[in-house]
């Protein structure tokens, strides 16, 4: 630039327009590479600034009725996102499994609180408290800051409980993309906001909760999916092997693949909790996940509307039936 | 929303529209000889309250609304049925004259199109019938107008920019605050709850002493 600026020769501009475009074109392909190979996640190359506006020409109608009033549309929204509340199940066969020797359950350290946030990026929409993991981040670069949220951590299990603060929630409820139609809440996707501190905690837990039962042996060799060190590659190489192993004895192999509908919503709590009971975690952590598990308020935005809370039950019977 | 209210029942259209306070309701109607979309609104009415207009083509002639025609049609009480239940009122046109032009000289032309508006909505201007506009079809226009008021749509947020003096603040003041919570003792339920909520109340607070009011324009990105 300053060579055109002396001279004000057009072939200095045209070195200078060039550079711009090598320097913007090696910026972009450095950040898309940074992008895909490091945090997978394409979507952090766009803006993020304004609300993805939710589809307004259709009428939304839930069990072939009409919802002609917003009251009407919160409660399709809940109805459908908490269908499975209160289901019956039979649990009988969890008790011919063997009952596994008591796991201790040690405090939180430094580092587990420091590995699980390490891994959280610092773009995702923060929840009702507005702290974000960027800020939680420079927040625990503190020792003692990261101490406190220990001791609360550990509270939580030793008391055997999980506070309403960190279970209140909003949800966001956003256009499942690809639908000819959006006129049913089935074509819409709930994203639950929780707040930040409550979900470092939970992560901690989760990887402890991993971990025990990784080392136990508790998790089946099959199982793939949110295990750590376990992607979609091994999932494909083991289903190889089962396709060469079968062409070696002249068979044909057949593959089914299906998705289960409304499959976390599904779960049953009360069955999660005979499992944990089963595999040796202590009632503490028992009654932890029992109260995790309860009552969780939450209110549903669309577009600028929010709804009023909602109580999330699930399976109510986790807190009156114990772990017999 | 335009949608068929019913799928065997084509000439009833709802358009909804909320604002913060309701859901209020346009209904278009064409209603045949045999009045089927008549009675089928009348049999199921659902939470259509706040109807603010209902527009169409009744195909049903009576006196009330035509001077030329001196007979009362036998359908009249479902009509008047399903707009009282609606709290509409007739909006006659300021130009009276027929709605729909015979195909046949012999036969006379008609008023058989007519809106119903809530009384207590004062945002309707006049009701005017345009022969002028009806070009190709054997209806004239019907045009109301709707007085539409400015209104600021609070599209607002609150955010802290990335790397920005305000940010360091907050994370400053989040930090040195949480520093001051009491985490040693904390032996029943009771005291977790408090500790938390006090570290709610910190973050909270230290989010509206720095965040800063954003409007959202129609020259921000959508995602």
């Amino acid at each position: 630039m300053n060579r055109y600026c002396t001279s004000g020769s057009i072939q200095h501009w045209k070195e200078f327009k060039s550079n711009i475009h090598i320097a913007k074109r090696k910026f972009f392909n450095d950040k898309i590479y940074k992008i895909s190979s490091s945090n997978k996640r394409p979507w952090d190359l766009m803006n993020w600034v304004k609300k993805k506006s939710l589809p307004t020409i259709e009428f939304i109608s839930y069990k072939d009725q009409p919802c002609n009033s917003l009251l009407e549309l919160w409660h399709a929204l809940h109805s459908l996102y908490n269908s499975m509340e209160n289901r019956p199940i039979n649990v009988s066969f969890i008790n011919k499994q063997p009952q596994a020797d008591q796991i201790q359950w040690l405090s939180f350290s430094k580092q587990e609180f420091k590995d699980a946030i390490a891994k959280c990026s610092a773009l995702l929409t923060p929840g009702p408290d507005h702290i974000s993991w960027r800020h939680l981040k420079s927040l625990i670069t503190s020792d003692r800051c990261l101490i406190k949220i220990m001791q609360i951590a550990n509270a939580c299990i030793n008391l055997e409980y999980w506070l309403s603060h960190f279970k209140s929630s909003n949800t966001v409820v956003i256009p499942k993309p690809n639908k000819d139609s959006h006129n049913s809440p089935k074509s819409f996707h709930p994203i639950i906001l929780l707040n930040t501190t409550g979900k470092l905690i939970k992560k901690v837990i989760s990887n402890c909760l991993q971990f025990h039962l990784s080392a136990n042996s508790f998790l089946n060799s099959h199982q793939f999916g949110s295990i750590q060190q376990c992607s979609t590659t091994d999932a494909g190489i083991y289903l190889t092997h089962l396709i060469r192993a079968g062409w070696l004895k002249q068979y044909h192999t057949s593959v089914i693949a299906f998705d289960i509908a409304q499959f976390f919503p599904s779960l049953n709590h009360y069955f999660l909790s005979l499992c944990l009971k089963k595999v040796g975690l202590n009632s503490n952590v028992i009654q932890f996940f029992n109260s995790y598990h309860s009552n969780h308020p939450t209110s549903y935005s669309w577009n600028n509307l929010s709804s009023p809370l909602f109580d999330v039950v699930k399976d109510g019977m986790v807190e009156d039936r114990g772990t017999e | 929303m335009i949608k068929p209210f019913d799928p065997h029942h084509w000439d009833v259209n709802i358009l909804a529209f909320h604002t913060d306070q309701a859901t209020n309701f346009i209904i278009n109607i064409y209603s045949n000889s045999n009045q089927n979309a008549l009675h089928f609104l009348n049999q199921n009415i659902i939470n259509l309250d706040n109807t603010v207009v209902m527009i169409g083509d009744f195909n049903i002639r009576d006196n009330n609304w035509d001077p030329n025609y001196p007979h009362h049609s036998i359908h009249i009480d479902d009509l008047v049925t399903l707009a009282e239940s609606l709290g509409l009122e007739l909006f006659p046109p300021i130009n009276p004259g027929p709605t729909r032009f015979a195909d046949n000289p012999h036969d006379s032309n008609s008023v058989i199109d007519l809106v119903f508006i809530n009384p207590n909505n004062s945002g309707f201007g006049q009701h005017t019938l345009h022969p002028d506009l009806r070009k190709p079809s054997d209806h004239v226009s019907l045009i109301i107008e709707v007085g539409i008021k400015e209104a600021n749509i609070d599209n607002v947020i609150w955010s802290i920019c990335k790397d920005s003096k305000e940010e360091e603040n907050f994370i400053k003041a989040i930090t040195n605050n949480t520093l001051a919570l009491n985490t040693m003792d904390i032996v029943s339920k009771k005291a977790l709850e408090t500790v938390v909520q006090h570290l709610a109340n910190i973050f909270n607070d230290a989010w509206y002493s720095y965040a800063k009011r954003k409007h959202i324009t129609k020259y921000s990105k959508e995602w």
